[in-house]
């Protein structure tokens, strides 16, 4: 006589880690396609320095839409957003292609396919 | 007969052509891509951090700007009874904006992950054609930037110019 309730058990156990492997599996192939990956700095490698943690910490302007607009508050509007601007250009030409030059990379120089 | 095949006789040499990359490597170049690989890919992997930072603080700026700025001061506008074509405009464009930028990104970064997986000792000319798909890619995504510096700033005039009409009502 087979002894049914372990074999039935060991079953189970073997559809639960086939489910819990094929969900995960999805997980990370969501997770990679979608893009959210290349934004995750949780990553070993990819964590942000402290310097960054204490800037991103500073208080935050924001405009009141419930208030009357007034030249007033627009003016106020204006100052904050001149200066976000500011925190923006600190970053000169962001994705510019100079380190993806062979010079920054240390390729040598390359020829043209003559036509 | 054979004058059949001239057509597609073309249209294979052509295709030939067009795969064909666009920046050949010398015999040399290869050989120096090879010895260099290692150096190559650690300047590679701190640009990938790097760009990883740029990316997550212009992020964090645009997401700034959509929630305290520009969509407060649309929703006023409408509330107020003052609605702006231009400004109302300008968010839709942001909106859109925003979305190519982080589509780009994607993209690049996918990009730059298979270019990192090409064993440049061994394949110094597939590493090169990738580097160069990856640099287009990168350029694409450089005029996204910019594309969106130009909304910003034109968010500032508009505003201005808001601001203006207020003054003189």
């Amino acid at each position: 006589m087979t002894n049914k309730p372990s074999h039935n058990l060991a079953i189970l156990g073997l559809i639960s880690v086939a489910i819990a492997l094929t969900t995960t599996s999805i997980s990370i192939l969501i997770y990679h396609n979608s893009g959210d990956i290349y934004l995750d700095r949780s990553r070993p490698g990819f964590l942000p320095d402290e310097k960054e943690v204490e800037e991103e910490s500073r208080e935050d302007y924001s405009f009141s839409e419930t208030d009357p607009l007034s030249a007033e508050s627009l003016d106020d509007y204006l100052e904050h957003y001149q200066e976000t601007l500011n925190d923006l250009d600190k970053i000169e030409s962001p994705f510019n292609a100079g380190p993806l030059s062979d010079e920054a990379l240390g390729i040598p120089e390359k020829s043209e396919n003559p036509e | 007969m054979y004058k059949k095949f001239r057509p597609v006789a073309a249209l294979l040499l052509a295709s030939m052509l067009v795969a064909a990359p666009a920046f050949a490597l010398t015999e040399d170049q290869e050989a120096e891509i090879s010895q260099s690989c290692q150096t190559i890919k650690q300047n590679l992997k701190s640009l990938q951090r790097s760009d990883s930072r740029t990316r997550s603080y212009l992020g964090s700026l645009y997401q700034t700007f959509l929630t305290n700025y520009i969509a407060p001061l649309n929703l006023s506008l409408v509330k107020n009874n003052q609605p702006s074509a231009t400004i109302t405009a300008l968010y839709s464009d942001f909106l859109n904006a925003r979305q190519d930028f982080a589509n780009k990104f994607t993209s690049y970064s996918q990009n730059f992950e298979e270019l990192l997986l090409i064993d440049c000792k061994k394949q110094p000319e597939d590493f090169y054609d990738k580097l160069e798909q990856t640099r287009k890619e990168r350029a694409d995504l450089h005029s996204s930037v910019k594309r969106i510096r130009t909304l910003l700033g034109n968010q500032y005039v508009a505003t201005e110019q808001l601001k203006g009409g207020l003054n003189d009502q």
